[in-house]
């Protein structure tokens, strides 16, 4: 077990002993369980898994969309500075699925490096958030 | 003595006041504890925030990232910051009187002064006063702040402290203690200090990020969270400085209501005595013409 803490600019989300924890980062999706050696990473777009316990199934575990930050393992314990997070309850895909095609629209428009680049973040932001609303629409359509 | 039409013509006007100052003071109650509330929650990150930094201060590389280096002061940057709106006591006055004093020592120290003010009076101040550099203003954070509203100053700060315009940035802003305790503090953003409180951690958890996997390496690391650390640190002084701005407005208003309660007593109390002074000159005349038509 390792102790997670999910912490953003408006207070502490997460604040639990879990078994087993999927982080998105720069280098790659890595997973962090208990007893991990000290690490310093950055945080990319993407979804953060926890798994409470070992016997929970891969399609009960908790999702949160992150969109940037920092994380550090140190002392058994995992801290997340998240600088945005998003939770499953907000997300309505129709929305989304606009808000994407908008996005996509503004990156062929784009003329300098700047917007490009903005026009790049809302997208891969916007495809976090679908895919975190995907998991969403599987699990209920499992649970039925 | 005033006549009795004058006194309940004032008795009136100090009522009305005193309607206003209490709905004042009740609207600022309710602001105050959600300014609270965001300035208790975003806490834990900045403490995380400024730890992981003290941390990393220690990894030797990290000693070479601009945003931690100590240079020769010539030119500071002062981030001061007031409300929009009066009416809260000595709220801006503290700020402001801080704010002269590290001028004040800056010109003895031959450093000139570089200001961005936050908030309507800040901006007003800082204009008439003449020899600083007013760099820009803007408006403090509205009622339900939002991050990403802090992001054009942080731009800002960290280009001309990278480009050398500035060498050091401080914030002056009313930390927040209690409802009824707000302390005006300046607070040094860039280069970032490490306090003799957070050596200890320092030291302490030296060794295990000495040996610590940085992904994808410590320059990156120390980019993103050097700039999110500065950001974290202004976004708190200004929800410090919010929390405190409506808790002192609060308190000037219930102050205000309170004294507005005793004037009306007073007045009251002169309104009456006005009353019964001329209720006895009017008997006292009748009975004197009426001993008059007796005899």
């Amino acid at each position: 077990m390792i102790r997670l803490k999910l912490i953003t600019l408006s207070g502490m989300r997460i604040d639990k002993d879990v078994y087993e924890v999927m982080i998105p980062t720069k280098a790659g999706e890595i997973a962090v369980y208990g007893g991990h050696a000290p690490l310093i990473g950055v945080l990319s777009y993407g979804i953060i898994h926890v798994r409470e316990e070992k016997s929970v199934k891969d399609a009960d575990r908790h999702a949160t969309a992150v969109f940037g930050g920092t994380i550090k393992v140190l002392d058994n314990e995992l801290i997340i500075l998240a600088d945005e997070v998003e939770d499953l309850e907000n997300l309505r895909e129709d929305e989304i699925t606009k808000a994407l095609e908008r996005a996509k629209s503004l990156k062929k428009l784009a003329k300098d490096q700047v917007s490009l680049e903005h026009a790049q973040e809302m997208i891969d932001r916007q495809t976090v958030r679908l895919q975190l609303s995907g998991l969403k629409r599987r699990h209920r359509s499992k649970r039925n | 003595m005033a006549g009795v039409t004058t006194l309940k013509r004032r008795i009136t006007s100090v009522k009305n006041t005193r309607q206003i100052t209490k709905a004042m003071e009740l609207v600022s109650a309710s602001k105050m504890r959600h300014a609270q509330e965001y300035a208790i929650n975003s806490r834990p990150f900045k403490e995380q925030a400024r730890l992981l930094i003290g941390q990393l201060s220690s990894v030797s590389d990290a000693k070479l990232d601009d945003l931690f280096a100590n240079r020769p002061v010539k030119n500071e940057l002062l981030v001061v910051v007031c409300s929009d709106q009066g009416l809260a006591g000595a709220y801006n006055s503290n700020v402001l009187k801080k704010f002269i004093e590290i001028i004040k020592q800056n010109k003895a120290d031959k450093i000139n002064t570089d200001v961005i003010s936050i908030g309507r009076y800040a901006g007003k101040f800082v204009a008439k006063h003449k020899g600083l550099n007013h760099h820009s203003a803007y408006p403090m954070l509205g009622d339900h702040p939002s991050p990403q509203a802090i992001a054009p100053m942080i731009e800002v700060i960290t280009s001309h402290y990278l480009q050398k315009k500035i060498d050091r940035v401080k914030v002056v802003y009313t930390q927040f203690i209690s409802s009824i305790r707000q302390e005006v503090v300046s607070v040094a953003l860039i280069p970032y200090l490490i306090d003799p409180d957070d050596k200890k951690t320092e030291t302490r958890e030296l060794s295990p990020l000495e040996v610590a996997i940085f992904e994808p390496s410590v320059e990156e690391i120390i980019e993103s969270v050097g700039i999110r650390l500065i950001e974290v640190q202004l976004w708190q002084a200004l929800l410090e400085a919010g929390a405190s701005e409506q808790s002192m407005r609060m308190m000037a208003m219930k102050n205000a209501s309170d004294n507005a309660g005793d004037i009306i007593e007073d007045l009251t109390l002169a309104l009456n005595t006005a009353r019964q002074a001329a209720i006895t000159q009017e008997i006292a005349e009748i009975v004197g013409g009426a001993e008059a038509v007796k005899s």
